[in-house]
């Protein structure tokens, strides 16, 4: 049978010690962007930073990007979320099936969309990997 | 058995001296009529009880060497947490490493393609 002295030394132990084990605590919400500091903005946007001073030919392309975003409305900006969501999960090839299907699709009228889709549907592995050599987009 | 006790009420005024010595007698003779078991018995409870103190210190320093631990326990766990980076790191720059890639992705391609790859169309033309 454990003697009192025993039980005290483990009771005080686990006492003391749990504040170590314990989970740390969970961080607080972070403000909106307004309120942040401006080195929390720095942090932020630091990537973004980054990728504008990495390569100046890309400038104007991703500032067009950037007002595009600024015209879709909050749906729409939740469904390009999701759409890119499966980008970022997508290899080299499928990204580059991708571009070429979405550029040629919007410059179709909605008959033409529709037969390139019956068209896709048909073509075999091999003639659609040519139809993407065929169709690559123009640099933006 | 001695017989040198003598009552007062048959021996007279006993002096105090006297009273003693028979008592004592008395005592020697009960003690050597003990069996040699219950002699070690009671040795053995006259040892304990005149070492109260030895217990109560043992205890104390059973508290002291718990109270020792914990803290230095507390102690080593805190420092390793520190020097492995386990300590809570500041939620802007938690934030910021999650999302960065996301950040940059949403400007390299045109939010309409995104928005187009969200859609039942693009879904059905990759999907074969």
């Amino acid at each position: 049978m454990k003697s009192p002295t025993t039980i005290g030394f483990v009771f005080v132990l686990a006492l003391a010690a749990a504040p170590a084990f314990a989970a740390p605590p969970a961080p607080a919400p972070l403000p909106a962007w307004d309120q942040l500091s401006p080195a929390q903005r720095d942090l932020v946007i630091a990537p973004l930073r980054d990728r504008w001073n990495a390569d100046p030919q890309t400038r104007a392309r991703l500032f067009q990007h950037a007002q595009r975003w600024q015209q879709l409305t909050p749906e729409q900006r939740a469904r390009m979320r999701h759409g890119l969501g499966k980008w970022e999960h997508m290899d080299p090839q499928q990204r580059e099936t991708t571009r070429a299907l979405f550029h040629k699709m919007r410059d179709l009228t909605p008959e033409q969309r529709t037969a390139l889709r019956e068209q896709w549907r048909r073509m075999t592995p091999e003639q659609r990997r040519a139809w993407v050599d065929g169709n690559r987009p123009p640099a933006d | 058995m001695s017989n040198d006790y003598k009552h007062p009420s048959r021996a007279g005024v006993v002096s105090d001296d006297d009273f003693d010595r028979a008592l004592r007698a008395r005592h020697r003779d009960a003690a050597a009529s003990l069996s040699p078991r219950v002699q070690a018995q009671l040795q053995q409870r006259l040892r304990a009880s005149r070492m109260p103190a030895a217990p109560a210190r043992q205890q104390n320093a059973a508290w002291g060497l718990a109270l020792a631990c914990s803290l230095a326990l507390v102690l080593v766990v805190g420092i390793h947490r520190r020097a492995t980076g386990d300590m809570p790191a500041t939620p802007v720059a938690a934030t910021s490493n999650t999302d960065a890639n996301e950040l940059v992705a949403t400007l390299d391609e045109a939010p309409d393609l995104y928005l187009w790859l969200a859609s039942d169309d693009a879904n059905n033309m990759l999907s074969e």
